[in-house]
């Protein structure tokens, strides 16, 4: 048996080494400048449900509304872990990966990702999953709790896009952001035309709200919104978080 | 979304990895004694870990996560140069000295170079017990769990390390002309 004494002069002389050795700084360099190619979806979780993958990466929330700003507090609620958000008129709940909504999901996804078949239920892949609903003019609403980070002051969200604007989304702080995307690309065609989605851009905002998650860290609540005003998409995040 | 997926991703690696990125050398350093191998070791750590991103992300604790896939690197690069290597070092017998001498032997040291060099001539799985358990700070448990072996291993390797440390700084100095720094690195700076 190893003594104490032994292993406070182990601990001391490591520590001392340790702290005498310095990253050269053109090692450093090569090593951070290179593209490493961060997965961001797990493949097996990604077998069924393309939009569980896209939530554990903290993916934005592209909404399709039917035109024009709309009343926050007219139609369906939406639960998201604690949180109940009321969506505007016209929408109601629906599977993240039903049309419409799966034209922002799935085509987000290279093809070979997204087999016919999967245990998606034996694999719930986020804890507080995604939610959706959609209107009958073919918008869509995605809801989406990022995974816990540790916010750091070179990096305070990480989550966030850095073009974001920041916004305060009741008491919380949120970012904005308005993006173009386009919604199938040359991998999976086949796919999106399977489901009839046609490629094209599409503008929509998203919003990131950081909320506490525990121990230091925090989470992203993104939400986002397409031919919805910046002000009704804060509205139903600060009254979903408040209640 | 695709581009926006990975932009965030993205950005959140690039933090990890330069968090992560001294920790990880020096762990390097201390595993191999060399810069330029640390600097592949935390290369091939960073492309495994970007491998498994979508669950390292959601991990409390990524950067020790990936010194386990360094230490596994380590150990997996150390058996397969023992295996090509021609002429092994005699690792084999009991080292002979007590904790006391080897304790004295620890306390002893002036130049670090001289124990990194001295950490390099042990056998590469009593040196990942003793970068991890007293560099890296980890409780027997963990260690036991990251080399895939018993505690009861753990706390035997660990005391015939440390023994087996003493011993050579107290009988073997470093040959000379050779190095008693991490090796050099790339680009000739130590």
């Amino acid at each position: 048996m190893i003594t104490d004494e032994l292993e406070n002069e182990l601990r001391s002389v490591f520590a001392r080494s340790a702290e005498s050795i310095a990253i050269p700084q053109q090692a450093r360099r090569r090593l951070l400048q290179r593209d490493y190619h961060p997965k961001t979806v797990n493949r097996r979780l990604a077998a069924g449900l393309a939009a569980a993958a896209i939530a554990a990466a903290g993916i934005a929330v592209p909404l399709t509304a039917g035109g024009g700003s709309q009343p926050a507090t007219a139609g369906p609620v939406m639960r998201l872990a604690s949180y109940t958000f009321r969506l505007p008129a016209g929408y109601k709940l629906a599977a993240a990966t039903s049309p419409p909504c799966h034209a922002f999901v799935v085509t987000a996804l290279p093809a070979s990702l997204v087999p016919p078949h999967g245990p998606v239920a034996q694999n719930p892949p986020h804890d507080a999953g995604m939610k959706a609903a959609a209107s009958a003019s073919g918008g869509c609403i995605l809801a989406v709790l990022a995974p816990p980070y540790t916010p750091t002051t070179a990096m305070p969200d990480p989550e966030a896009p850095a073009a974001a604007h920041p916004v305060r989304v009741g008491r919380y702080h949120g970012a904005i952001i308005h993006s173009r995307i386009f919604v199938t690309d040359i991998r999976n065609r086949r796919q999106a035309a399977r489901h009839g989605i046609t490629p094209g851009w599409s503008s929509f905002t998203q919003l990131y709200v950081q909320l506490p998650a525990g121990g230091g860290k925090m989470r992203d609540l993104v939400i986002g919104a397409k031919q919805l005003s910046d002000s009704a998409l804060i509205q139903i995040a600060a009254n979903g978080l408040s209640s | 979304m695709q581009r926006v997926t990975g932009t965030a991703s993205k950005r959140r690696f690039e933090a990890f990895a330069a968090d992560a990125a001294d920790a990880l050398f020096r762990t390097g350093c201390l595993m191999t004694g060399d810069a330029g191998e640390a600097e592949d070791l935390v290369q091939e750590t960073f492309i495994q870990v970007a491998r498994r991103w979508h669950r390292v992300a959601a991990m409390d604790h990524p950067v020790a996560y990936a010194r386990r896939i360094l230490i596994n690197l380590a150990l997996d690069g150390a058996r397969r140069r023992s295996r090509q290597r021609a002429e092994l070092e005699p690792h084999g017998g009991q080292p002979e000295l007590a904790d006391e001498s080897a304790a004295r032997a620890l306390q002893a040291i002036d130049d670090l170079a001289e124990f990194r060099w001295a950490l390099a001539r042990l056998p590469p799985r009593e040196r990942a017990v003793l970068v991890l358990r007293y560099w890296a700070d980890l409780p027997v448990a963990e260690v036991a769990a990251t080399l895939g072996c018993s505690a009861g291993t753990v706390k035997s390797t660990a005391s015939r390390g440390a023994a087996r440390l003493a011993q050579i700084l107290t009988k073997n100095q470093p040959p000379a002309g050779q190095p008693t720094t991490p090796a050099s690195s790339r680009e000739g700076t130590p």
